[in-house]
Formats: C-alpha cells, sequence, structure tokens
C-alpha cells in the first residue's frame, strides 16, 4: 500500500483542478473534452483520498496546504500556487476537501459551480455554498477563509507599504548621510510586508511601479527596482529568506549615488567624459558605504554585490570592470535587469524620450544574453508580459484600457485583464476591469482584443493615476 | 391551545438554547482552564530555558509536558488562537495570562513588535515548537531595539505556528519627521474628459478587424490550447533552461557570502583610488581574513593573500598610501592574533583541507614556524606530519632563530628536522645554534646534534664537540669523539691529549678511549703520535690490566686511522716487552697491509671495467 500523499501528488492534483477550471470556462458542461478533465481529476483525487481518507486544500495565511503537507511556492509550482490564493478568497473559501465516496458528476457540478461568475469580483461563501447544496454535492465540504486572510487582501495596504518604502529609503538615506546608525532592522521587516502584498497583490503592486517621481528618482526607483526584484526571485524560485536579501539588495542598490553630486545626478542634457567617470563610480561607492554597515549583520553581503554589480554584465563589460573576479552575483543579475527596465521607462533629464514598457521589454530581448542573463531576462518577460501591466492599450472596442493583470498562460500574454479608462466614444470613465480571455458565447469569439498600446504621452495618461485610484 | 401549544414549544426551544448556551459556557470554561494551564507552563519552561541550557533535563521536562498540552489541547480542538496585549494573554476574550515584568514578559515580547494574535494549529511538530520557543529565547536575549519577533517569525515560516501582526506597525517606525511622498491625484480629471485618437491610433483600430482575424486563425484560436499538454502553461523556458535556472540558483546558495565578500573588496581596492577608503577598505579586508580564519575556511584565506599579493604587484607604481595599507595587511596576518584564530580552528577540527593550511603558512614565510610547530604536535595524522615537516625545512631555513625557538627536548621528530636544516645551513650561526643542544636531555636530540657538528669541519663545531666530551653518557661522549675533524687547531689536540694523559683516562671503557686515540691518530699531530708512541710503550711485563688495556684501545685506534705515521707507531709497537701489545700490534698491521691489498685489487679491477667500457 503506497505511503502519504506527496508534493508531487498534490501538485498533481492542484495542475489538474486548474486545468479543468479553465476547461469549463471555454466549453459546455456536456462537451467531451471537459469530461474527459473531470475524470482525470476525479482520478487524483480518489487516490489521494484512498491514501490518505481525504483531499483538503486549506489556505491559511497565503499557505497552502493539501493533506497537512505544505506547498511552497517553486519555479514550476508557481502560477499553480498563486492560482489557489487569489481564487480561493474570492469566494471566501479557506479549506475545500474531497471525501470518500466523491462521484463524476458531483465533482462535475462543484466545477461548473467554481467557475460561475458573480455580479461582484467577491462570490460570497453563502452563496457559493447555497450552489453546493442545490447541485446536492455531499461529498465536498467547504470552511469559510480565516478573517486574517481576507482582510490582508487590502489594496490600501499595499499601496501603504509602497509609499512607506519610499519614506523609509529616504529617512535610511538621510541617516546614512549624518553617519547614524541605519535602521536596518525595520527595513528588513519593511521588506518581509512587501513581500507578504507581492503574493496577495501581485498585479496591483506592478501597477504601482508605474509612479515615477521625478523629483526623488532614486527612492522612487529604487522602491520599484525592490519590488519587482522580489516578484522576478520568486517566479525563478528563489526562497522567502533569499527573496527578502534580494529585496534588501535591490533597495539599496544605488546607494551610491548619494556620492554623486545632484548637479551631474539631475543635469540636462548630455553627460561629458568626467561625469560619466564620476557617475560610474556610484557602483564601488555604494558598495564601499554597504561594506562599513556590515558589522550590523542585518544587512545580506549580497546586497554588497547588487550594489557593485549592477551595472555590468559579467565584470567585463559596463563598469565597473574587474580584475580577478571572475562571474556576478544571481541577485546581481536579477536586479540588473529590473534596474534597467525601470530606468529606462522612467522620464530623465538627460534623456529626450522615455520608453514604454512595451518598449522596453522589446529593447532587452535585443540584449539577452550580452547585457541581460538569457534566462533570467525570458522569466522577466514571462512576468511582464507582452503587453505589461500599465500598458494603455487600445481595443478594437474602440475603448482605451490600461493593463492591470498579465494573464500568466504564455499563449494568452496577449489577452491580460484591463481596466476600461474610455468608452468606445473615448469618453473618459472608471470602467470595470475585464478579462480579454472572455469570449461571446454567440459568436465563440473573444469580446475584446487589444489592436495596439497606446503613447501615454501623447494622451497625457499617466498610468499610475488608475493604480492609485484604487485606494482612495 | 393553539397559544398553549406555541407556549410550549417557545418553552422547548428556549429550554434547548438555554441548555446549549450552558453546554457552550462549560466548554468554554473547560477550555479557559486548559490554555491558563498552558500558558502556566509556557511561562515555566520559559524561564529554565532562559537559564539552562537546551539540553538541560529541567528544559527538556518542562518543554515536553508543554508540548504534549498544547497538542492535546489542538487535537481536541484544532486551534489555539492567543490575543495578544501589551503584558498579557487573552483567550476568547478572557485574559489568560499576564506578566507585568518586561524584561521577562512573553506576550510583551510579541506585543512590541507588533502581533495581535497568535495562533497554534493541529498537526504542530515537535521540532517546529522547540524552534518557536528558540525564537522567543533568542529574540528576549536580545535588547529590545536590535530585536523583531516578527521577523524571526516569518524568516520560521512555520507551518502550524503563525501570527498576525498588521502592516500599521512599521507606520510607527518610519518615517518620523520625514514628509511623506505625497501622490497627487486628480480623480474628476481622471474619469471626466474624453481622449481623442489621434490619426495613426484611429487608423490601426479600423484595421483591427484583420489583425483579429489574423489572431484568431492562429495562435489564439479559442479552444485549440486546452488540448495540448499545457507545459505553455508555466512559463516560456524549456525544460533544459529550468533545469540550468535550478543550478544557478542552487549554485548561489552554495557560495560562500565571506569569499565572495572578499573577492569584491579586491576588486574595490583595484578601483578605488582615494586612500582613505582604500584603508578602510583593507581594514574591512583584515577583518573578513579573521572571519574566514575563524572558520577554518584555509583555501579562502590562501586565495584572499594572493589576489592581495597581486594587487600589490599592480599598485606598486601608485599612491604609497596604498602601499603602506596592503604592507600592513601582510604584516598583521603573520601577527599572533591571526595566527591563533588558525590554531583555535585547528583544535577545532574546523579545519577541513590541511594542504590549504601548509600553503598558506608557507606563504606566511618563518613567521609561521611557531604555529607550524604546534599544529605538528597536535596533529594525529601521520600524512600531515610529514608535510609539516616537510614545509618546515622548506620555511625554517631562512630564520634559523625562530627556528630555534621552537626546539624542545620533548618534541625530538621536530627538533631533529631543526638540527638538519641547520646542519645543511649556510648560515655562520648554524653551528653556534647547535651547541644549544649540549644541555638538551634527550639522547637522539644529542646525538644528531653531535653528528651535525661533525660535518662542519671547522674550530667552532669542534670546540663545542669537545664540550659533549663531557657528557654524562659514555655513548654520547664517544659520538661526539668520531666527530671530531682535526683542522690543524692544536688547541683540540692539545684538549684530548689533556683527556687522555688524565689519570681517569685509564678508567673509561674501551670503546670511548680507542675513539679519543683514534682522534689523535687522525690528527698526525706531532704531540699527538709521541703521546700514542707512549701509551704503546708504557706496558711491560707486569703492567697492570687497565694500561695494558689503554695501549690495545691505542692500537686499535692506530690500525682505524691506517695512516702511514699510525703504520709506523705500530711497527714500533710490534717490537713492545709485553706480549699482548707486540702481538696485537703485529695483528693490526697484517690487518693493515691485506686491506691495503683488496683494496688495490678493487681499484684495479675497477679501472680495468671502466677502459672495457670506454672501448
Amino acid at each position: 500500500m503506497k505511503e502519504k500523499t506527496t508534493i508531487k501528488d498534490a501538485i498533481d492534483i492542484l495542475y489538474r483542478f486548474n486545468w479543468t477550471i479553465k476547461i469549463a470556462k471555454i466549453y459546455e458542461s456536456n462537451n467531451l473534452i471537459f469530461l474527459r478533465q473531470i475524470k482525470s481529476l476525479l482520478y487524483l483525487i480518489q487516490k489521494a483520498v484512498e491514501v490518505d481518507g481525504e483531499a483538503t486544500f486549506m489556505l491559511r495565511q497565503n499557505t497552502l496546504f493539501f493533506n497537512g503537507i505544505r506547498l511552497k511556492f517553486g519555479f514550476s509550482s508557481y502560477f499553480l500556487l498563486k492560482f489557489i490564493i487569489n481564487e480561493f478568497p474570492k469566494r471566501e473559501i479557506g479549506i475545500l476537501s474531497f471525501k470518500t465516496g466523491l462521484n463524476e458528476e458531483e465533482l462535475k457540478n462543484f466545477i461548473i459551480l467554481f467557475t460561475k461568475k458573480g455580479s461582484k469580483s467577491k462570490i460570497t461563501l453563502e452563496d457559493f455554498l447555497k450552489g453546493v447544496k442545490q447541485y446536492g454535492i455531499k461529498h465536498i465540504s467547504i470552511e469559510k477563509i480565516s478573517p486574517f486572510d481576507e482582510l490582508s487582501n487590502e489594496k490600501k495596504d499595499s499601496a501603504k507599504i509602497f509609499f512607506l518604502s519610499i519614506t523609509h529609503l529616504k529617512e535610511t538615506f538621510n541617516k546614512q548621510e549624518a553617519k547614524e546608525r541605519l535602521p536596518l532592522l525595520t527595513t528588513r521587516r519593511l521588506m518581509q510586508s512587501i513581500f507578504n502584498n507581492i503574493t496577495q497583490n501581485e498585479s496591483f503592486l506592478y501597477g504601482l511601479t508605474t509612479i515615477k517621481n521625478f523629483d526623488e528618482y532614486t527612492l522612487n526607483h529604487s522602491v520599484n527596482v525592490c519590488v519587482l526584484s522580489i516578484s522576478l526571485g520568486k517566479r525563478i524560485g528563489l526562497d522567502r529568506n533569499e527573496l527578502i536579501d534580494l529585496g534588501m539588495s535591490a533597495f539599496f542598490h544605488d546607494i551610491g549615488k548619494l556620492e554623486i553630486p545632484k548637479e551631474i545626478l539631475l543635469k540636462p542634457g548630455k553627460l561629458d567624459k568626467d561625469e560619466r567617470n564620476i557617475i560610474e563610480k556610484h557602483p564601488y561607492y555604494g558598495a564601499e558605504k554597504l561594506i562599513e554597515l556590515r558589522e550590523l549583520s542585518r544587512l545580506p553581503v549580497r546586497a554588497i554585490h547588487v550594489a557593485m554589480e549592477h551595472h555590468t554584465s559579467d565584470g567585463h563589460s559596463g563598469y565597473p570592470i574587474y580584475t580577478e573576479k571572475k562571474t556576478i552575483n544571481l541577485f546581481s543579475k536579477i536586479v540588473k535587469i529590473i534596474d534597467f527596465f525601470d530606468a529606462i521607462t522612467t522620464k530623465r533629464p538627460y534623456r529626450k524620450k522615455d520608453f514604454t514598457r512595451e518598449e522596453a521589454i522589446n529593447m532587452m530581448l535585443e540584449k539577452s544574453g550580452t547585457e541581460f542573463d538569457p534566462l533570467i531576462l525570458k522569466v522577466f518577460v514571462d512576468m511582464m508580459g507582452t503587453c505589461p501591466i500599465g500598458t494603455m492599450v487600445l481595443l478594437n472596442s474602440g475603448e482605451i484600457a490600461i493593463v492591470v493583470e498579465i494573464n500568466q498562460e504564455t499563449v494568452y500574454m496577449l489577452r491580460p485583464k484591463v481596466k476600461l479608462i474610455t468608452d468606445e466614444m473615448g469618453n473618459k470613465l472608471d470602467g470595470e476591469i475585464v478579462d480579454l480571455t472572455e469570449m461571446d458565447p454567440k459568436t465563440n469569439k473573444y469580446t475584446r482584443t487589444i489592436v495596439k498600446s497606446l503613447d501615454h504621452d501623447k494622451y497625457d495618461i499617466k498610468a499610475s493615476d488608475y493604480f492609485v485610484a484604487q485606494t482612495r | 391551545m393553539v397559544l398553549n401549544k406555541l407556549n410550549k414549544n417557545s418553552n422547548n426551544h428556549s429550554h434547548r438554547n438555554n441548555q446549549e448556551k450552558n453546554q457552550n459556557l462549560k466548554v468554554n470554561r473547560e477550555k479557559l482552564e486548559i490554555v491558563k494551564e498552558i500558558l502556566k507552563l509556557f511561562e515555566k519552561s520559559f524561564a529554565q530555558m532562559k537559564i539552562f541550557s537546551e539540553d538541560h533535563a529541567n528544559v527538556i521536562k518542562f518543554t515536553d509536558q508543554l508540548y504534549e498540552k498544547i497538542c492535546i489541547f489542538l487535537e481536541k480542538y484544532w486551534k489555539l488562537e492567543l490575543g495578544v496585549e501589551e503584558f498579557s494573554f487573552t483567550f476568547s476574550g478572557e485574559t489568560v495570562f499576564t506578566d507585568i515584568q518586561i524584561r521577562k514578559s512573553i506576550p510583551f515580547l510579541f506585543h512590541k513588535d507588533g502581533v495581535q494574535i497568535l495562533f497554534f494549529y493541529k498537526g504542530l511538530k515537535k521540532e517546529e515548537f522547540l524552534d518557536f520557543l528558540d525564537v522567543i529565547k533568542i529574540a528576549s536575549n536580545l535588547p529590545a531595539e536590535e530585536s523583531d519577533i516578527v521577523i524571526s517569525l516569518w524568516e520560521k515560516d512555520f507551518a502550524n505556528i503563525r501570527y498576525f501582526a498588521p502592516d500599521d506597525f512599521l507606520e510607527s517606525k518610519i518615517g518620523a519627521g520625514i514628509q511623506q511622498m505625497e501622490y497627487k491625484l486628480d480623480k474628476n480629471k481622471l474619469f471626466t474628459g474624453k481622449i481623442e485618437l489621434d490619426p495613426e491610433d484611429q487608423k490601426a483600430l479600423k484595421e483591427s478587424t484583420l489583425a483579429q482575424k489574423i489572431l484568431n486563425d492562429s495562435i489564439e484560436k479559442p479552444g485549440s490550447k486546452p488540448e495540448s499538454s499545457g507545459e505553455a502553461e508555466k512559463s516560456s523556458l524549456t525544460d533544459e533552461e529550468e533545469r540550468k535556472l535550478e543550478y544557478m540558483i542552487l549554485s548561489n546558495r552554495k557560495l560562500s557570502p565571506k569569499k565572495e565578500l572578499l573577492s569584491l573588496l579586491v576588486e574595490i581596492l583595484y578601483i578605488e583610488n582615494r586612500p582613505e577608503e582604500f584603508s578602510k577598505t583593507m581594514d574591512i579586508l583584515n577583518q573578513c581574513h579573521m572571519d574566514i580564519l575563524k572558520k577554518g575556511d584555509l583555501p579562502g584565506a590562501v586565495q584572499n593573500i594572493k589576489f592581495i599579493l597581486e594587487l600589490k604587484k599592480s599598485l606598486s607604481s601608485q599612491s604609497d598610501r596604498s602601499a603602506v595599507s596592503i604592507n600592513k595587511f601582510l604584516k598583521d596576518i603573520k601577527d599572533e592574533n591571526f595566527l591563533s584564530l588558525i590554531e583555535d580552528a585547528f583544535q577545532k577540527g574546523k579545519i577541513l583541507e590541511p594542504d590549504a593550511l601548509l600553503e598558506y603558512l608557507q606563504i606566511l614565510g618563518p613567521e609561521a614556524i611557531p604555529l607550524l610547530s604546534n599544529l605538528y604536535k597536535e596533529s594525529k595524522s601521520p600524512d600531515f606530519r610529514i608535510k609539516a615537516l616537510s614545509l618546515l625545512k622548506k620555511i625554517g631555513k631562512h630564520d634559523l632563530k625562530t627556528l630555534m625557538n621552537i626546539a624542545q627536548n620533548k618534541h625530538p621528530a621536530i627538533t631533529n628536522e631543526i638540527i638538519s636544516i641547520l646542519e645543511k645551513s649556510q648560515d655562520k650561526n648554524a653551528v653556534q645554534y647547535l651547541s644549544n643542544f649540549i644541555s638538551y636531555e634527550n639522547k637522539s636530540i644529542k646525538v644528531n646534534a653531535i653528528k651535525a657538528l661533525g660535518k662542519f669541519q671547522n674550530n667552532t663545531a669542534n670546540k663545542i664537540l669537545l664540550a659533549f666530551l663531557s657528557d654524562e653518557e659514555e655513548e654520547l661522549r664517544i659520538i661526539a669523539a668520531q666527530n671530531l675533524q682535526y683542522t690543524g687547531d692544536k688547541s683540540i689536540v692539545e684538549h684530548i691529549l689533556k683527556v687522555v694523559q688524565n689519570k681517569s683516562f685509564v678508567k673509561k671503557g674501551k670503546k670511548e678511549k680507542t675513539t679519543l686515540l683514534e682522534f689523535l691518530a687522525r690528527s698526525q699531530a706531532a704531540e699527538a703520535k709521541t703521546a700514542l708512541k707512549k701509551i704503546l710503550k708504557k706496558p711491560t711485563i707486569f703492567s697492570h690490566r687497565k694500561n695494558i688495556e689503554t695501549s690495545l684501545c691505542s692500537i686499535s685506534a692506530l690500525k682505524t686511522a691506517g695512516n702511514p705515521e699510525a703504520m709506523k707507531i705500530l711497527e714500533e709497537g710490534a717490537k713492545s716487552h709485553n706480549r699482548k701489545v707486540k702481538r696485537a700490534c703485529k695483528l693490526a698491521l697484517k690487518n693493515s697491509s691485506n686491506r691495503n691489498e683488496t683494496e688495490r685489487q678493487n681499484s684495479k679491477g675497477e679501472e680495468k671495467s671502466s677502459s672495457t667500457r670506454l672501448q
């Protein structure tokens, strides 16, 4: 007899569950493809029930358990776990348990119920349970999510943490200049909060990274780089504590700029050779500053690497050029990608044009393998999507929208979730968020499709406004 | 009737409600009492943990009891949810534990960092629970401003112990006196007005129907994907790329942060041209070097020094102050503070690569000699000891003085190695150093020192050897005499003659007497010849046994010396009135002549064979 269910078994069920839900959204309940998926899912569930007596998913503070086994984010399971962590709270589900005796009909009805769209973005558990009762589903039990898991989903809180991070960096820089002790313990705690918020509101936080504060460029930029680095690190499979180290590293990556005169940093127009030389010293100035802090032991050594290496590709191109060292740190490779992306999508005094997120990604892809690590860049492109969050798009309906959530399936990269900001006549509105994978059942065609991305500047639109507006 | 029935129903209902309420109250009361007991035990365990180590019997006893009690509770009620107040824990809204002493209050430890609720869930593992207690212990031992229990709990990420600590807490910690960044948002402008598309975008919109058709016909045709394996779900990385990425992460985890930092520091030093900053970085490098030595990471230390030596070479033409910093570092690492770290790491078994250790010591040079000697003594590995001695030879020859400092009577292996280094040394002080061994007690050391002295063939060495002639041990005196080399210095011959002519000489053992007389015979000095002749002539028929013995020793010595002068004396001796002396002289002469003949034959044979080879 088989021993207890393994993590792999749990991931298999999750995978099949996820897939069945997607198919249920497309096909009718009597479609053979759908029924085949139900059969496969039922088989896996029954196997687990046979071994453990039940097949139970439990969501507790953003952590998913299956039959008591904790499922952690890994590179290949990232989207599956994310799916449950997003979908359960929407229906107020905390525990979903499949029991002995579950049959195909019950499972089919449950999946149909699960995919049913409510009038609001959130379906109450009460409504959901009514459906369960109505369908006569007896071998699936559901328990309500803990109020703490619900509360933590507020976008307002994510925005608060985002702005608090900028303030904290400013405070840290001030202390550094005054040669005071840095509050690194608070920084670490802040990173943990950013991590938690990324787990809960990843797309929204990406949206906030479209905030570009010209006056406090380094601060705003550093927080953007920090958020996106944690997110990228999470996708490539770094563990929690590594992600916090990565976040801190990204947070302080530009600390060396404190040593660069403001006249050079903010100089409009091209820098001359001497000025360029000075600005190119900021990586090792930063590294030196961080080295001096190391005694506080709250700063990861990798932060020093990142400060030193975020402008070099392999130590032999970019700056600084290494003499002995042959490689650059993984964290530096991650931050370098994000740093570049955020920098070129921000208006700078010395640059005539800032690039759209879409243009930036295309430009970066051209430098894959030379300037950027090709694998990490690939994951980054997947993460940002072909139409990154914050992109202003024109839909074939004539409506204009802002991308607010990427569709994680690579085949649907051009079909993200968007917030409508005008109607088809161009009248501005506080429109709903629509999923571009939605289809018109009558025509069996997509309801809306992106025609092209639009230039924000041309239409005087700031994508960040639409994200901040959700918190006010 | 109906009313009665209703009343009856209502009474029944309220009775049932009351019963349920009472039942609930009873359950709650029961739960409360158990929770109170758990927390009392928690306090006791914690107190024990603060005093004793984790393996102390009291700690084990209390923590076991505590874990057991919590598990029983969780088994029955699934979850234990404790509210955290400043100095209290609450359960179901009631205070169940209070401790107002800030220094030891457990609730305060959580409260100060913003924890509002603590959850323990069914399935709690013993290991997890002990780890949790450890987190509390560590946090409580740190000053309040240096600990944050939320950070530690987050890092541990316990599966069955969770907490609720809202982010609001961070607001109280961040930005005092700093103006927060204000995001100006005009909602009115955002949602009113109109966006007019420019002609280019309008054109694109018109053409979109065609574009959509192409898209629908190709990759996005609805329903085409679900039939696939679903691999495209995860990401656009191939399996091979996923593996490479995983490998990158694993490799990154294996990197030693200290080593990485060191190599980074070196790079900074290559770039940094501000002397003050250079010197600061060198100081940090110094500190890091200490850290890696503490860990016993000798390969890292070797690499580091090599980097610095390279750096020194490349900076030789640059700032003097930089060179001063580097030289200071290179001097510091030979300092006792650094060396003792290596010894400590060695004793604790932290040094896993002894070859790297030896390489490191070799780089340090003679300053590492005392440490090397200690490591040799401490090591139980024959292989390491052999290599250590070999290294000692290499680096010791450059600093005999330091080397002499580690010579010890009780460590003959090292001391003998030192003697062997001295023996081969060109240093003028080497002979003098060998005199140190006169006072040693270890016989093997003395023997080696004497033999080493014998190889020098100079007056100083001879004079030191004379001192050994007074050693208490006969064997050593004999070896000393054997190693005396006549260099024309009459004083040595005179010294030996004094010994030989002394009354006590006859009382010495045969071998010692022979050896001393042999020196005289070898010297061929006139005074020596006279003395030897006299010794041979002295015995008569009635001579004392001891005198005859001395004469016989003299014959043996002359025979061994084998020089013409010795032969002459033997010939004279063959005429002695003493039969024993006479016979011994003849025999010695005969043996010598036989020996000479054999030697002549041998040398002829050798000449012949060499000429045959040439042909």
